[in-house]
């Protein structure tokens, strides 16, 4: 297939191609660890324990290879349609980066809409804090299958690639040859039933999210970053080499395991393991202070102060404030005790607990287990 | 009409089944349906008494696939 190639469409390419060199060339440098660490600041983040910016490097570096396989070979053949249409009509250049734009665009929006709904889907699953253990469960399992089964492992992996309804394929291979005019907006709209493998794995994250702006947030931020690739691979019509195409799968599997165990973390957190305690590694614990009424202000990264020290046995009346964050830490969580409560911005909690009558420690946490604290009774 | 299976590797998502299938019956006059499942790595094919099996094995070939019969 030969494609037309015009002057603002090379403009264009050339753009994506730099964001997409400077983004590597930054990430190579470690430039962003030190951003990553500005995002939980922010209200959307790592709002939900879910870190975007990795999400958003995983579309880049890997997904859109990874999808490309079908939705690269579907845009080609409306491109083409397109092209015999101007042949046809005798209308000159144009070129195909309208085209290729019109399809990401609307890809963009329709996985963000589909992320949304699918936020809305887990949030059925966020009632108690088992209901969200398992969901979360299943999300990292789903996760790892989805990896395992990129790198081959076992054919019984095979059997977590979710394989679309075929009435559903078959809509969008005929998108691919229509030659409406609306064609390509609609083909990047419908390609959100046919998600690749790392699609799905994102697709699952959404839902175990339990947030319908998390979940939109999560597959904004990966087809975002798949795509340059998508741009630049439709627009030059070209087809990775097997070599380069396994290789980058392979990335993208270590990706979705990292992003798999990452969760663990948190969810093993919320099931009463704790590994490390992210917000109270920088506190010196005083042992000496011991409270009967706790106040616990909860902040954009977390709960201060996160380590609080009761007596055994007694009962004591916890005062939880939020002081303005919108972050998953607004979901103040205490496992052993099965309780938890979303303390909305400006209003506070109380609670009465009884201690346990030995020495522990009690952990607290956001709904994700991604921000913690540690009650010592002692 | 027959059905016939085929054996199918180099598939390394569902997405490729979609396309073996819609290939299959685009492609070649005679295939009235192909169902390919990507976890078991196999196509089964309804076709025609005229159609050949070696050109359904091309075809999966031109795609980009590996393809033998059951």
């Amino acid at each position: 297939m030969k494609i037309k190639i015009n002057e603002t469409a090379l403009v264009i390419g050339a753009f994506f191609i730099s964001v997409f060199v400077i983004i590597y060339l930054l990430l190579m440098s470690g430039v962003f660890s030190s951003f990553s660490n500005i995002l939980p600041s922010t209200e959307i983040g790592e709002g939900q324990g879910i870190n975007f910016m990795a999400i958003f490097l995983t579309g880049l570096l890997t997904g859109g290879l990874t999808c490309l396989a079908v939705q690269g070979g579907l845009l080609a053949a409306t491109i083409a349609t397109r092209e015999e249409e101007k042949l046809k009509e005798k209308v000159k250049g144009g070129g195909n980066a309208g085209i290729i734009i019109a399809f990401i665009s609307s890809k963009l929006f329709a996985y963000t809409i589909f992320g949304f709904l699918l936020g809305l889907f887990g949030s059925l699953f966020q009632m108690s804090i088992t209901t969200q253990i398992i969901m979360q469960m299943a999300v990292i399992i789903f996760m790892l299958g989805t990896a395992l089964n990129i790198l081959n492992v076992h054919p019984i992996f095979r059997y977590f690639a979710i394989q679309p309804p075929k009435a559903l394929t078959r809509l969008v291979r005929k998108q691919s040859k229509s030659k409406n005019f609306f064609a390509p907006v609609l083909l990047g709209a419908f390609t959100v039933f046919i998600p690749c493998g790392t699609t799905q794995a994102m697709m699952a994250l959404a839902i175990g999210s339990g947030s319908p702006l998390v979940g939109a947030g999560v597959l904004f931020a990966f087809v975002l970053g798949t795509s340059p690739v998508f741009f630049l691979l439709g627009y030059f019509a070209t087809k990775l080499g097997d070599t380069l195409q396994k290789r980058f799968m392979k990335i993208a599997a270590a990706a979705l395991i990292i992003l798999a165990l990452f969760n663990l973390n948190n969810t093993l957190a919320l099931m009463g393991f704790s590994f490390n305690s992210d917000s109270s590694k920088n506190e010196v614990l005083d042992l000496t202070e011991v409270i009967e009424d706790v106040d616990i202000a909860i902040v954009d990264n977390g709960y201060l102060p996160s380590i609080v020290n009761v007596k055994a046995g007694s009962d004591v009346t916890f005062r939880i404030r939020n002081d303005g964050s919108y972050t998953c830490a607004s979901a103040f969580t205490i496992p052993s005790y099965n309780f938890q409560k979303i303390i909305a911005v400006g209003t506070t909690e109380t609670i009465t607990l009884k201690m346990p009558n030995k020495k522990t420690q009690i952990p607290f946490m956001c709904s994700m287990g991604m921000y913690r604290g540690t009650i010592n009774v002692i | 009409m027959k059905k016939i299976v085929l054996k199918i590797s180099g598939m390394h998502c569902t997405s490729c089944a979609m396309n073996i299938d819609c290939e299959l019956e685009d492609n070649i006059s005679g295939v009235k349906n192909s169902n390919t499942n990507y976890a078991k790595q196999q196509c089964e094919v309804e076709i025609e008494d005229s159609v050949l099996v070696k050109d359904l094995i091309n075809q999966i070939k031109e795609t980009g696939y590996e393809a033998e019969l059951v």
